[in-house]
Parts: structure tokens; sequence; C-alpha cells
């Protein structure tokens, strides 16, 4: 592949609270392409949104404060710019969408308004040119009848729609990245379909990256290229879709995928990672995974693995990918149990 | 039947919408409108739909939590809609719930040994060091240890927070327990252990649950029948097995459709519907579905479907439907 | 917690007034009037220096004027005999913290029209205003949960009969209705009776807007699921309001409270200046306010004014930095940084 479009390494984001450093994102790094839809997986506490806010560095500061690595976008490291340059890079080259419709549009502005905001500031057209620009946006995302709908306030429309006004709002100066937080979590399952067509389609048409945060492994296998699974700070694994679903080399990807009920499944037990995600002032010595982990080994409490290639690009976080490629050892059932 | 633990009939709730300066009566939001169902001892009845379509109002309804606007519930042969609220503090040993979000359903003011101790106390089931032995027995029933009685709320997880919540229910040794979306605020790792926390308890202690929830793959996983609403009714009831392989109702077909599927091989083909749910306090005349389904432009019978409203109806054994072309 | 220090110290001055104050509350001396404050000197006219701290006698002159006498010494003693008394209405004793041997007389802050000495009426004063404020609150606070609760958690009739009360209270500016209220009890009542009044002026005006706000948060935490799982429990209303529902409201309750303690303060402040309050010879921070309302007495006696300003000023910010600081100690909820 050519270079990146976006490349974060060693991403580092710590809050500094009362109760102690809360390492929300701490070593993170991954690269996304032109084009492509890169979801990052992960819990809630695993640090996949502080991720996002961090590259358009948005981090509440303070507490929060980005304390190491780099994030390269074509070429040039954000956490270098100036303000200034920041704010031109903002919705004009990385937008972003929010998980909450409800709360990420302002109730005292029509949706217009609020598309022309963007357009103005950034491409320096005039009003009666934005408001042309936000009808010919909120049509390509299928508003029906958007030259009504642009004066109406956001609590006049459903969640399905204020989602679509968000994306019409991010994708007005076409940028090159899109982060999508959590896009369709509040949504319903219908609307949550035609969201993702959306983006899908946006995506296609404006040959832009999706940078996909996202718990739901439903929503990864139907839309993403590539994954970027992360636990507790960090990214435990990184490959492409087939390989995250069919032949995951670490032992929590393969244990969040064998704890989800799916359609069409025997009505059995279902398999479970025990305990609980740890707390981000205290993580575990070694590998962060290993008390959780069944088939973690003596080396695993005491040294800290690096996320590396176990074969064509594919990396992973764990001491025994080879093991679990190999089929030596089940990721899921543990050390002894035929694999199946 | 005979096995009919709960029986519920035609039961509504009308929320009024008070409009002006003399809370006017504008209008009435039919947050449910006629929705009939047995509930059989010892089963798991999934009752399934999007946001605002009723069925976390009719959980409650049960329970009179929410007070139903017309219709019957009847548990084990009484009318619960009739009781006197005596009567009812009775009932609340035999009805339970367990409810969605488990940092809201925990008083953070309680420890967790006077929160479970609480109903013992209400209805004199036990007290003093009886109280506490019950108390240590409820916690390790849900998988924790007797030691987090000192504990306050806001010391635990999501998910321990939620094995709390159950145990609260099963102080008073109810035998059918209402289940509020129990495990949808919790992250998947730990869904799966309260899915099989539930399991393991339904057996143990032979319990009937309502499992409204709007994850379809859950509700497969735990359910024997499953009923989906829509605006405020019942448009398919069916034994779990059928209604995930021939689902009959438009509705219930493109819903199951839209769940993404775990799995990059299997990208769905999808019955991706136009538009939103209508507003519950202007419901579309004749069937409610008519405006989104596919079936009725389909057909080209949008006239009867905007007309006539279909009933609840036994198209197999033990499978209903409200769609006229089912 | 500065403010807490300072709260301690005041309360503690006013409960133990007596003993503090080298002279009874209404010790008149007609030779005194306005006397100005006699300094504390540790050396005398010519040059000697002395252990213990004295003040000079002093000549009446015209109009009020003094001349140091400074021929004559009065050293200050310890633990002295004097006006005899009852230590918080019980304990009997005559013994007072300091004084001078008479005919000297110490007046630390001054004298006021008749001669008293400033200081003691200002800790005499402070038993009435500072218990103003808490008894007011106390009242005012029990009536305003009580019916808050009952209106928000019944709703319906009750709730709109008790809202419309509040609502007739508040409509009405403060300052006329306390004089208005303070017109139905007779103006020449015993200063035991004027106090009672005025508490119960106070609190009477007091409780609407706590108790719309308590309304509104019992509102919102009868939707609480604890609360809907504590009925489904068969919990009746009395265990539910008073267990689950108002403790949830405490923290809130205690910090509104010490806010508004000032404000009661200075409504018994406002009552003694207009001179329907507590009657002279009784002493109150506002009847002392009340002596200071001449331009002759501002002018040329301004500690007349100052003591007591002074002291209304001190008390008013305690009570803020206290209740600021109880604000925070009592959030229970302090974030812990970032999500997912």
């Amino acid at each position: 592949m050519t270079e990146p479009l976006l490349e974060l390494r060693e991403l580092k984001t710590h809050f500094f609270t009362d109760d102690g450093v809360v390492r929300a994102v701490d070593g993170v790094s991954f690269a996304l392409y032109a084009g492509e839809t890169l979801a990052v997986v992960g819990e809630s506490g695993s640090g996949k949104s502080v991720t996002s806010l961090s590259v358009l560095r948005l981090v509440a500061s303070p507490p929060g404060r980005i304390v190491g690595g780099s994030i390269r976008f074509r070429g040039r490291d954000l956490l270098a710019l100036a303000e200034a340059e920041m704010r031109a890079i903002r919705g004009k080259e990385i937008s972003m969408i929010f998980q909450e419709p409800m709360t990420s549009l302002n109730p005292v502005y029509t949706c217009g308004e609020q598309i022309m905001e963007v357009i103005e500031l950034h491409e320096g057209l005039g009003r009666a040119a934005a408001r042309v620009r936000a009808i010919e946006m909120l049509r390509h995302v299928g508003i029906s009848s958007p030259e009504q709908r642009v004066d109406e306030y956001p609590h006049q429309m459903s969640g399905g729609m204020r989602q679509r006004v968000m994306i019409a709002m991010a994708l007005a100066c076409k940028p090159s990245v899109l982060i999508a937080d959590e896009p369709t979590t509040a949504l319903d399952v219908t609307i949550q379909a035609q969201i993702l067509e959306l983006l899908q389609k946006l995506r296609r048409e404006l040959g832009m990256a999706v940078l996909l945060i996202t718990h739901d492994l439903g929503v990864v296998a139907e839309t993403a290229d590539r994954v970027a699974v992360m636990y507790a700070g960090q990214v435990v694994e990184y490959c492409g879709v087939r390989e995250a679903f069919r032949s995951t080399r670490h032992p929590y990807t393969a244990g969040l995928l064998a704890s989800l009920p799916r359609l069409g499944d025997e009505h059995q037990r279902l398999r479970v990672i025990p305990g609980n995600v740890p707390n981000p002032v205290r993580f575990p010595a070694g590998c962060r995974f290993h008390p959780r982990c069944p088939i973690a080994v003596e080396r695993c409490r005491s040294e800290v693995p690096a996320l590396r290639d176990v074969g064509g690009g594919h990396l992973a976080r764990c001491f025994r990918a080879e093991e679990i490629a190999s089929g030596a050892v089940d990721p899921v059932a543990g050390e002894g149990a035929p694999r199946g | 039947m005979a096995d009919a633990l709960l029986q519920v009939r035609d039961l509504r709730k009308h929320f009024p919408i008070r409009r002006g300066l003399w809370s006017r009566v504008a209008g009435h939001v039919r947050a449910v409108d006629g929705v009939s169902f047995d509930l059989m001892a010892g089963e798991t009845l999934g009752l399934v739909g999007e946001s605002g379509c009723g069925k976390t109002t009719t959980g409650r309804c049960l329970l009179r939590l929410i007070e139903p606007t017309s219709g019957t519930v009847r548990f084990d042969g009484r009318d619960v809609t009739a009781l006197r609220p005596r009567e009812l503090r009775s009932l609340r040993r035999e009805m339970q719930i367990v409810f969605q979000d488990p940092y809201s359903s925990l008083n953070p003011r309680l420890t967790i040994g006077s929160m479970l101790a609480e109903p013992l106390a209400i209805h004199g089931l036990a007290r003093g060091a009886n109280a506490r032995e019950r108390v240590a027995e409820l916690l390790t029933l849900v998988g924790m240890s007797p030691d987090h009685a000192r504990r306050y709320p806001h010391e635990f997880s999501g998910g321990q927070r939620q094995r709390l919540g159950i145990a609260r229910a099963l102080a008073v040794k109810p035998r059918l327990l209402v289940l509020d979306e129990p495990v949808s605020a919790l992250d998947v790792s730990i869904q799966a252990q309260i899915v099989n926390l539930l399991r393991d308890l339904q057996r143990e202690l032979s319990l009937t649950y309502l499992f409204v929830a709007h994850d379809l793959s859950v509700v497969e996983h735990v359910s024997t029948r499953v009923a989906v609403m829509y605006l405020g009714r019942i448009v398919e009831l069916a034994p779990r097995e059928t209604l995930y392989r021939d689902p009959r109702h438009p509705y219930t077909r493109s819903l199951l459709s839209a769940v993404p599927v775990p799995d990059p091989d299997r990208r769905a083909q999808r019955i991706v519907l136009t538009g939103d749910v209508p507003s519950p306090a202007k419901p579309p005349s004749g069937c409610r579905f008519h405006p989104r389904c596919p079936l009725a432009a389909e057909r080209g019978e949008l006239a009867r479907c905007s007309s006539d409203d279909p009933t609840l109806r036994e198209v197999a054994p033990g499978h209903w439907v409200a769609c006229h072309f089912a | 917690m500065a403010g807490g220090v300072l709260l301690i110290l005041l309360y503690s001055l006013a409960a133990l007034a007596p003993f503090f104050a080298p002279y009874a509350e209404s010790d008149i001396d007609r030779d005194r009037f306005f006397h100005p404050p006699t300094p504390l000197h540790l050396r005398d006219a010519d040059g000697h220096w002395h252990a213990r701290p004295f003040v000079y006698g002093s000549r009446g002159g015209q109009d009020q004027t003094y001349e140091v006498d400074t021929s004559r010494r009065y050293p200050l003693r310890w633990w002295v005999r004097g006006a005899p008394y009852r230590l918080l209405g019980v304990l009997p004793g005559d013994r007072h913290l300091f004084g001078v041997d008479a005919p000297g007389r110490i007046y630390l802050l001054g004298a006021d029209d008749a001669g008293r000495d400033v200081w003691t009426r200002l800790l005499f004063g402070s038993q009435v205003s500072l218990t103003v404020g808490v008894v007011g609150i106390l009242i005012s606070f029990s009536l305003g949960l009580l019916l808050g609760g009952v209106s928000g958690y019944f709703g319906g009739w009750v709730d709109t009969l008790i809202m419309r009360g509040t609502e007739l209270l508040l409509s009405i500016p403060g300052l006329y209705l306390i004089v208005a209220l303070r017109g139905v009890f007779p103006l020449d009542l015993p200063s035991q009776q004027t106090y009672l009044a005025i508490v119960a002026i106070l609190a009477f005006i007091g409780w609407a807007g706590l108790a719309r706000v308590i309304r509104g948060m019992v509102l919102s935490l009868r939707q609480a699921e604890y609360v809907l799982a504590a009925r489904a429990l068969g919990a009746s209303s009395l265990r539910v309001i008073v267990r689950h529902i108002l403790p949830n409201t405490m923290s809130f309750t205690i910090v509104a409270a010490t806010v508004a303690v000032p404000g009661y303060i200075l409504g018994e402040v406002f009552l003694s200046f207009l001179g329907v309050g507590v009657q002279p010879p009784a002493a109150s921070w506002g009847n002392m306010l009340n002596a200071a309302r001449s331009q002759r007495v501002l002018t040329s006696f301004p500690w007349i004014l100052l003591a007591p300003g002074t002291a209304i000023f001190l008390t008013v910010m305690a009570f803020n930095f206290f209740g600021d600081g109880l604000r925070d100690a009592l959030d229970p909820r302090k974030t812990l940084g970032g999500r997912g």
C-alpha cells in the first residue's frame, strides 16, 4: 500500500484526576489508508473514544493531556501544529460525528444554519451559496424535501434524521477522513441499518477514509475493511476484518467473539470472559489481559508483550499468537481443551 | 390454558399529553394499545421492539408500577388490575422486576446489605441475624461475595451492579421476573455473564421470565417464545425457532434483516425500511405499519392496509401474526 | 474550609458571650457616650515597658470628645470578677476573660450613644443575629422538605395547591413581605417574643423557594429505577419518600441551607435596622447599625458603623465559603476522566 493518510504512533493520552492518573490511551498505534474503513473496537473503558478525540485534539484539558506519541496526517504531525492550524483541519480535512444525535446538534439553531456555519468557516462561501450547498448536502444524506428541512430545528426531527444532519455537517467540506464515534449506538436497528448503508454509500462516492469507533462486532463485520481491537488503552490486535473474525491471534478478540449470542445459534450457554475490565488507574503488570486470559502463562504476568507482526501484516499483542495460529492452544477454552 | 401463569388481555396504557396554561389534555400517547398474551410457567417470553414501541410500559403495567388504562392482567388466576393496595403488596412477593440501567437502579445511599434486607423487612420475611444470613445467601446466589454487603453501589462495576439488582428482585422469592432490558447497558463480555446467570437462576429456582429487550440476538438466545411489538401492539408472536426461521410479519422480517451479523462473509441482504417510526400519539390508520411496509406497496394493497386494521390471528399452531398477508 | 473555621469561632464567641465580654449587655456609662476605642499599650508615655498591657484613663471634654489621661494606667487583668451571668442560660458565673479595674474602662471597639461597650454589644448581639439564621433555616427547610416532598411525590391537586402557594409567596418582593408580616405582631413585644416573631416571619418566607427545588428533585427521583424497584418490592409511600427519595436530596439541601443562612441574618438586620426588630437595650447587629444612621455618627464615631458592619460581612462571607466547600465535598459524582 501507499503512504497512510493518518498514522498514530504510540499515542498516549492520560487524565490527571484526584484518584490518580487514568491512562485512558496508553500507546496506541495504527494507520488509516485513503478510502478504507478502519474499525476501532473495544468495550467501555478501552480508550477507543479518547483515541478518536485525541486525533482532533479535542480531549478536555484539564484533566486530560496527550503525553506522548505522534499523530501524522498527510505527513504532518498534528501534535506539533498551532491551535489555529488545527482549527483549519477540524471539519475541513478531518470531521467527526458523535454517538448522541440528541446532544451533538445545537438546539437553538436550525439544521441549515449549523451546516452553513461549517461551510462559511472553511470554504469562505457567502450565505446564499452556503445555503445552496447545505440543501445539497441534506439531499445527499437522504433527507426528503431538504428545501423545507433546512429551516427546521433539531427537536423537530427524529433521532435518525438528526444523525443524518450530523453526517451532512461533517461531510459538508468533503473531508478526507471521517471519524464516526459510535454513530449508530443510540439508534434502533432499523434506523441503524439506514445510517450504516448511508455511510458506506458516501464513503464510496467521496472516496474518504472512515475511522469507525464501535463496540458492536456486528457493525464491524458489515462495514470495516480492517480492525483494531483495543483493550485497556492499547491495541491488542490489528488486522483485516476477515482475519479478525476467522483467524484471530489474540485471546481477548477470541473471547469477545465467543461471548456473542448470534442469530441462528443453538440454545446453549454463552462463552464468557471471566472478571471485569481493569481499573485504568492501576493496570495489571505484564500483559494487561492476563488476569482474564484463559491461556496466560508465567511470562504474561511479568513481561509486557509488544504489538508485533505474527504473519502477513497481522499484528497481535500476545506471546502465544503463533500457538493460537497453529491450533496448539484454544484461546477461548484454555489449556488442553481440544480446539473446536 | 391451564398452564398460563400470567394472562394479559387487551392491555392499554394511554398517557395524556397536556398543553397550555390550564394543562388541557390535548391528546393521548397510545404507548400500549391492546396487548394480549399468555405467559406459561417456567418459560421465557421475549418481548422485542424498537424504542417507543411500548415494551417497557407493558412490563411496568403488569406489576402496576404504571396503572394500566384498561385491560386485565391475571396472575395465577387473580386479577392484578383489580387488587387493592394491601393485596397488591402480597402480589409483589410473586412478581419482581430487574431494570436496565445498573447505575440508576440502585439507591446510592444504601449499602448493599441494607438494600437487600429491605424487601425482607417490608414483607416480614426475616430480621436481624436471619436477614443477614439471607443477604449472604442472595449474594452467593448471584455470584458475589457475602463480604460485599457492607459496600456501597458506586464501588461496583456495571455487571456487578446488575447482579445486585437481580439479587434484590430475588430476595422475596418471586415466581415471575420481568427483565427490562437487563443486559442492554452492559459491555459484550459482561452481557454474556449476566445472560448465563439468568439462565442458571431460572433453572435453579424454576422462574418464569418476561424478557424485554431490543437486541434480537440476545432475545433469541434466552427465549422460549418471542413477541414482536410495533407502536403499542404485538404484531407477531411465535415459538423462538419459528419466529427466527419463518417470520411472517413484514416488520419482523425487516427487523431481523437489519441486525448486523458478526461475520464478514455473510454481509446481509437487508430489507432497509424507509422512514421513521410514527409517533404513538398519532398512529397511522389501518395497519400501523403500512406507511413503512414494503409488502403493502409491493402487493398494491395500500388502500386495504391503510383502512383495514389486521387482527392478531393464529396462522399456524402457536404462531400469531397481525398481517393481512401472513 | 476557612469559612468553617471562622463559623466555629463566631458561634463559640456567641455562645460564651458573657464570658468574653468585659461588661454586661446593657451596662450604661453616662460619662462616656461615644467614647473612642481604647488602644492597648505595652509602653507608657515615659518610655517604660510593661509586661502587662494597659489602657489609659480619659477626661471628658466638649461634645463627646475625650482626652487621653496618661497619668492613669489601668493594667489589663485576666479572669476578673464582674457582672454575674448565666452561661448558655444555665451555668452561673461572674468571671470574665479580661477587664480593667474601676474606675477605668476598656473599650476595645469604642462605646455607643449610651456609653455601652461596643465589643460587648457585638458579642451579645451575635447571639440574636447568628441564631436567627440557623433556627429560621431549620424551620423553613423542614417545611420546604415536607411540602416539596409531598408535592413532588403525590402530584395532582396537592401539587397544584402547594405550588400556587409558593408562587404567591415568591411573587411579593421579600422586604415588603417582611415588613408587612411584622405588622401582624404588636410592635412593643418583649425582646424574647420579638426574636420568635422574627424567626417565624423569616421562616415563613424562606420555605417556598426550597419547596420548589425539592419538588423538582423529587419529581425526577421518583422516576429513578431504584425508587420503582422499592415500589415493586411493596414499600409504602412513606418508606419510599423517607428512605429512598429524601436522602438523595440531602447533599443539595445541606448546601442550599448553608448558603441561605446569610439571607436570614440580613433579614433580622433589616428589621432591627428599621427599628421594628430587636429593641434596645437588648443588642442585635441590626439595631447596632440602626444607631449609626446619622451623619454625625458616621463622620465622628465611625466605629459604631464599622464594628457591626464588619461582623455581618465576615459572617456572610464565612457562610458562603463554607457552602461552596460543602458543595464540593458532598458531590458524589467526582468524574473519573474519559469515556470508552
